[in-house]
């Protein structure tokens, strides 16, 4: 009827039909389509983002009612929603070491959704080179048993020096832990970490654990060092560990054993040194001098002939003509060209660390109650893997993620010594160091240093026998400097390294400070043997290389 | 006759089995208790009649595990209930009283609690053959009427007949306990 009126033209009429019908869910004003304008920073352009703090701002119009903006970065394959709400701003504070790119998420009242492109590669450099003068703190001592320590900090300090690290002299060290009463070295206090700074003009602060030292058959020896930039608040920059025994290198006819645990140390003390130096750069490169618009990863190789996108192509620890960054086994030429993917341990931990960057089997869909599909032992629970071999070995045995546990988002995290039921001293402190080093490697997780942890817990008095409370959690999170979103926590309840075949057994908790739940609960078991049936092929030889295997499987549960 | 002999070749070869296995269960469920209304639990520490010192504390995790990855019920840390404890006072190794029941609701807010008592953990022997055995029971209390609403036990493990046989040790403890507290598991949600 009001159609067949001469004032309104078709087009009018029908839009007054849509409104009036009540077809839009919507009442209020319909405007443009929501679009987005613009993502900008106020960094210089992309290149070189080195630990200064910069400004995003997306801009977007049209829509529905107030919008809500999600900013998200990437680096290599770990896409990580940084923040999330209302505001249209971001400051980006890089902490770890990578290549970034960046984009913004636009969300209207109606659900209308628009992404920004990715932005240009950010490169983020450590915050310090390898001129940058380094505190080495003396040696602890974890084996629970005496050790050569003497002689493994002099041969530590003298292969630093050799790969042209400036470091701290022996006098002013002693001078300044004699000062400050400085005992304990498995981690320094705001206060000391401070001092040290400012009183020696010291940069950063290795820290080293000695985890395993054994002469008797066969000799064994285990190291961990982690690197700590003495900012305003000390934070975890580089870590790393070695796990050696005389079985392992034994090799063609047992040709290259060696057979003392002197030499596996020296040669452990080589590995990590190795390590940091790859880390650390010798010098800090100008942002001029790096990145082109045609090397997107600044690798020296153009776009068109990346041969690993995001990675830089010139590492190929194995010769096999596939970087390091796409290649299953680094340190195995037959597994990287080959393709077979069959790495073991023994082909470097970077096999299993670079998982992340192939495709990732879908989980099976299954009952949360079937026990046991795979027919693997393991007793099935929730978010079941896959039933490949890869993923059976050092999968904890039983597990809980919450399903509020959003995996897309980044978290900081503090680890607390475990507690220990086992037989071995300090295995509670070993694992916790475990957690330390793989944790801090997940490019969604920050790591508080354990030496921060420490002297929270020792300022407010917390004393846990049996985990932490919820109080505890909450005195941890949010009631002193340390401001965190996860607190992890657990048991030992063995750690077998002395004698026959390793073994390991471990549960661990994870609490969200905010919601105060328990949002990861697992328990992971294993024996050295375990799978072994033709010769040695696949055994584990140190208690120190399976549980940091154990410990990377189980985050990579966690954080999947 | 060979009829004969075959059924008591049958005969004896059952009562082997049956005496052989170790493997025992028995449960009781209060008929009018709504589950579906627990939506979280505190599992105590369980009362340790074994000589293995953390044997308690071992079987414990793994039931507390276990049981969350049910996703049936949230369990409270064990932190959080060593808290409970220590503020309402030691419990009793034979299980905590009504009144310890009701101020342990109040501190920890959960809907029931979990007591049990480890009865066997470890190696049994005889003869020349060993294997791993535990027996575990556990029970379920509701908090706001002090009832027992579930109470079940089970015995994993044990020597069993090709043990006899052929040696062999039998299952690793963790195995075996893992066991125990499936079928209790299975036991509860049945």
């Amino acid at each position: 009827m009001i159609c067949s009126t001469s004032s309104f033209s078709r087009a009018s009429c029908l839009g007054a039909l849509l409104v009036f019908s009540g077809c839009a869910s919507w009442s209020g004003p319909v405007g443009a389509p929501l679009a987005f304008v613009s993502l900008t920073s106020d960094a210089q352009g992309p290149g070189v983002a080195r630990s200064a703090a910069i400004r995003w701002t997306a801009l977007a119009n049209g829509g529905v009612g107030a919008r809500r903006y999600e900013f998200r970065s990437l680096n290599g394959t770990a896409e990580v929603v940084e923040q999330e709400g209302t505001f249209a701003t971001w400051t980006w504070n890089p902490r770890k070491a990578g290549t970034f790119r960046l984009r913004a998420r636009v969300t209207d009242r109606a659900g209308a959704v628009v992404d920004s492109e990715w932005s240009a590669p950010y490169v983020v450099l450590p915050p310090i080179d390898r001129s940058a003068r380094v505190a080495v703190l003396p040696v602890d001592n974890l084996t629970g048993d005496r050790a050569p320590v003497r002689a493994l900090d002099g041969s530590l300090r003298e292969h630093l020096r050799g790969s042209g690290f400036d470091l701290l002299d022996d006098e002013s060290l002693d001078e300044f832990m004699k000062r400050h009463r400085v005992r304990n070295t498995s981690g320094l206090s705001q206060r000391a970490s401070r001092g040290l700074a400012t009183e020696t003009g010291t940069e950063a602060l290795l820290l080293t654990s000695l985890v395993a030292y054994a002469d008797r058959e066969p000799p064994r020896a285990a190291l961990a060092a982690r690197l700590v930039a003495l900012r305003e608040d000390p934070e975890i920059l580089w870590t790393d560990s070695v796990g050696l025994s005389a079985a392992e290198t034994a090799g063609l006819l047992g040709l290259g054993r060696v057979g003392e645990a002197e030499l596996l140390l020296e040669k452990a003390v080589q590995d990590l040194t190795a390590s940091l130096v790859e880390f650390l750069p010798e010098s800090l490169p100008a942002p001029a001098a790096l990145g082109a618009a045609n090397d997107a990863d600044f690798d020296g190789v153009e776009n068109s002939d990346d041969v690993c996108p995001d990675f830089d192509d010139n590492v190929d620890t194995d010769g096999d003509g596939q970087p390091d960054g796409c290649d299953r086994c680094p340190a195995d030429p037959a597994a990287g060209s080959g393709g077979e993917g069959a790495c073991s341990s023994s082909d470097g931990k970077n096999g299993w660390a670079n998982l992340a960057h192939q495709a990732q089997p879908e989980p099976c869909a299954r009952s949360p109650f079937d026990d046991d599909e795979c027919d693997d032992g393991v007793l099935c629970r929730t978010g079941d893997l896959p039933c490949d071999s890869s993923s059976e070995k050092y999968r904890p045995r039983t597990f809980y993620r919450s399903s509020s546990f959003d995996t897309s988002r980044r978290y900081s995290v503090v680890v607390l010594p475990f507690r220990n039921l086992s037989g071995r001293r300090n295995a509670g402190r070993i694992l916790s160091l475990h957690f330390v080093e793989h944790l801090a490697r997940n490019a969604k997780l920050t790591v508080v240093e354990p030496g921060l942890v420490r002297e929270h817990l020792l300022k407010y008095r917390i004393i846990m026998r049996a985990g932490p409370s919820l109080a505890n959690t909450d005195l941890i999170s949010r009631g002193g400097s340390l401001d965190v979103d996860l607190v992890l926590s657990g048991t030992v309840f063995d750690y077998q390294d002395a004698i026959g075949a390793p073994e390991i057994d471990f549960s661990v908790e994870m609490i969200q400070a905010r919601s105060r739940e328990v949002v990861w609960l697992s328990r992971s078991r294993r024996h050295g043997d375990e799978g072994v049936f033709f010769f040695d092929w696949g055994r584990a030889h140190t208690a120190h290389g399976l549980a940091s295997e154990m410990t990377a499987k189980t985050i990579e549960l966690m954080m999947r | 006759m060979g009829r004969e002999n075959l059924c008591r070749g049958l005969a004896s070869l059952s009562l082997l089995i049956l005496l052989s296995g170790c493997a025992a269960t028995d449960n009781y469920i209060e008929p009018n208790m709504d589950f579906a209304s627990v939506e979280s639990v505190a599992v105590l520490p369980f009362a340790n009649l074994t000589g293995n010192e953390d044997a308690a504390e071992r079987v414990r995790d793994t039931l507390m595990g276990m049981l969350l990855a049910t996703e049936a019920v949230y369990v409270l840390p064990p932190g959080e209930v060593a808290r409970g404890i220590s503020r309402t006072g030691a419990i009793p190794a034979d299980g905590p009283s009504a009144e310890q029941i009701k101020k342990l609701s109040g501190v920890l807010s959960v809907e029931a609690i979990i007591t049990g008592v480890l009865r066997e953990y470890g190696a049994v022997r005889s003869g020349s053959t060993s294997a791993n055995m535990i027996s575990l029971s556990l029970q379920m209390i509701e908090v706001s009427t002090g009832r027992v609403v579930w109470s079940a036990s089970a015995t994993k493990g044990g020597i069993t007949l090709l043990d006899r046989l052929f040696g062999g040790g039998g299952e690793p403890m963790n195995a075996v306990t893992e066991e125990a507290v499936d079928d209790l598991l299975d036991q509860l949600f049945q």
